[in-house]
């Protein structure tokens, strides 16, 4: 479990903070969509996560330890695919060799499994690939890798429509309880369907910090014209080609409707 | 889950990690500085008129301080930090590999590259005598193979014994430590204030080393306080440069953010 408790951070003295006395927990066995607008600090929770930066105040916690203090053991439960790769120049065979040993739970299988279906080659020259190609090389790897939390720092950026049905395939098949998957994106549609719980920051804190489950339970994502928001209680609204996509509170008794996180995210955004 | 045991196997993999990672960079390294072993004295003596322990410190200096600074390159870049501080490793464990691996392979293909540049002097020479007609250089050599680490710690004595290169080996060592530890610390300062600080920290070394055979007569490297010096600051420059290193985190700018 990863625990963020208090935490406030900002890049240095005297900048905007990016997270005031923010707190969120993370369990296993969940696929969590980071979300957020440009610059809200998606990236840098990420970083605090694995102890790649230092909170100014508060403390992340990984199954008790400071993840602060990188110790091999914590370190070797995240694997971070990052927004912007850049691989050495050598063969895939080589960088699997130098990185595999600090893994002790790694597969042969399950990257073959990965990278087959990335359509990608079982031993490539990595400076030939393309940006694409090189994040399915870290998500097939970062699979394998066996770590618990795999983080994902916009992992669509760069893939076609192909590649990013794929990826979900890939996500679909080894995501278990005992792995977390949290996935920085402002790509909603690319990761709507393979979300459990849904974070969404803003204004140095979290908006909204629910399950998918909580959030269709008791919120309806409609289609509405004019007339019929009249007798709904509307929480946000806007103009769609049918009339407005509508988030209201699921009435007693409807059915649940499928969730809908672009407007999700629109309503949070724009909601205080 | 086992948390924080320090592991001599895992530093062992953090160094063949290293060399899997910038075997090129070493091959660089090597024809650069065997190019300027066989083209110092020529140029640099001829032409400027420079010479001595002066050029020799300077250029010790500034290899050492590059090669201190290079140490930690792989933090220089937010990407690279990302790359390096997510290694399933311990702080320990990264820190003294890195200062493992740099030293040795510093000392390494400073004496490889130092072998090689007299190999290809020598073959000079032999094609120029061979070309006059003169019979075979053996002074030559003697004197382009001869065991000379100038640039590692001082002028050699001919007397060339077992227990003389091992006291020598052990200065060499000694004198790394100190240099390397001052520059390693002095270095991560040089990324975070910029390279003016580097520069005149080498060019401190040189006066240094110059003013020492000036008013004592003798290089550093015989002086018996300067590696007593060595052995007590040795461990707290690398004590230092570590706290430094702990506190590394990933930065959206270009320097080190210590």
């Amino acid at each position: 479990m990863i625990e963020v408790k208090n935490v406030t951070y900002a890049y240095s003295k005297g900048n905007k903070l990016v997270f005031s006395d923010m707190s969120l927990t993370l369990e296993p066995g969940k696929v969590y969509g980071l979300l957020g607008e440009n610059g809200v600090g998606k990236s840098t929770l990420l970083y605090l996560i694995m102890g790649l930066l230092r909170p100014s105040k508060g403390t992340v916690l990984v199954d008790g330890h400071e993840a602060w203090k990188r110790h091999s053991g914590t370190l070797a439960q995240f694997y971070l695919v990052p927004e912007e790769i850049d691989l050495p120049s050598m063969r895939l065979s080589a960088y699997v060799a130098s990185r595999r040993p600090f893994y002790p739970k790694f597969s042969d299988e399950v990257l073959s499994d990965c990278l087959q279906e990335f359509q990608l080659p079982a031993d490539v020259a990595l400076n030939s690939l393309s940006m694409g190609a090189k994040k399915k090389v870290l998500m097939s790897f970062g699979l394998a890798s066996g770590a618990r939390y795999l983080l994902m720092d916009e992992p669509t950026n760069g893939l076609d429509a192909a590649s990013k049905k794929q990826l979900r395939r890939v996500i679909a098949r080894y995501a278990d309880e005992e792995r977390s998957l949290v996935i920085s994106t402002h790509q909603l549609h690319d990761v709507e369907a393979m979300l459990d719980h849904i974070l969404i920051l803003k204004d140095s804190g979290l908006q909204l910090d629910e399950s998918a489950a909580s959030l269709t339970s008791r919120l309806a994502f409609c289609s509405l014209t004019a007339e019929e928001m009249e007798g709904r209680e509307v929480l946000y609204a806007e103009r769609s080609l049918d009339g407005y996509a509508a988030l209201c509170r699921r009435r007693e008794g409807d059915e649940e409707t499928p969730l809908a996180l672009e407007l999700l995210f629109n309503a949070a955004t724009n909601i205080n | 889950m086992k948390n924080n045991n320090f592991s001599l196997l895992r530093t062992g993999q953090l160094i063949r990690f290293y060399w899997l990672n910038e075997r090129k960079l070493w091959l660089w390294l090597y024809l650069g500085l065997t190019a300027l072993f066989v083209f110092k004295e020529p140029i640099v003596n001829v032409v400027f008129h420079l010479g001595g322990p002066g050029l020799d410190a300077f250029l010790t200096g500034l290899f050492l301080c590059i090669g201190a600074s290079w140490l930690f390159s792989m933090l220089f870049t937010k990407r690279g930090a990302i790359d390096f501080l997510s290694l399933p490793a311990g702080n320990a464990e990264k820190f003294i590999s890195r200062i493992v691996y740099g030293t040795l392979g510093l000392v390494l293909t400073a004496v490889l590259a130092n072998l090689t540049a007299g190999c290809i002097c020598f073959l000079f020479i032999w094609m120029m005598e061979s070309l006059s007609g003169n019979p075979f250089p053996a002074d030559a050599l003697r004197y382009y193979l001869r065991p000379d680490f100038r640039l590692l710690g001082g002028p050699w004595s001919p007397n060339c014994g077992a227990g003389f290169i091992f006291r020598s080996l052990l200065s060499i060592i000694l004198i790394w430590a100190l240099i390397l530890s001052l520059f390693t610390w002095t270095g991560l300062l040089v990324r975070r204030y910029g390279w003016v600080v580097g520069v005149a920290l080498v060019l401190a070394y040189s006066l240094i080393v110059e003013l020492a055979q000036q008013i004592f007569g003798f290089m550093p490297v015989q002086f018996r306080p300067f590696m007593a010096a060595t052995l007590l600051l040795a461990p707290v420059f690398y004590y230092l440069a570590y706290r430094a290193f702990c506190h590394a985190k990933i930065a959206n700018h270009k320097r080190l953010g210590l």
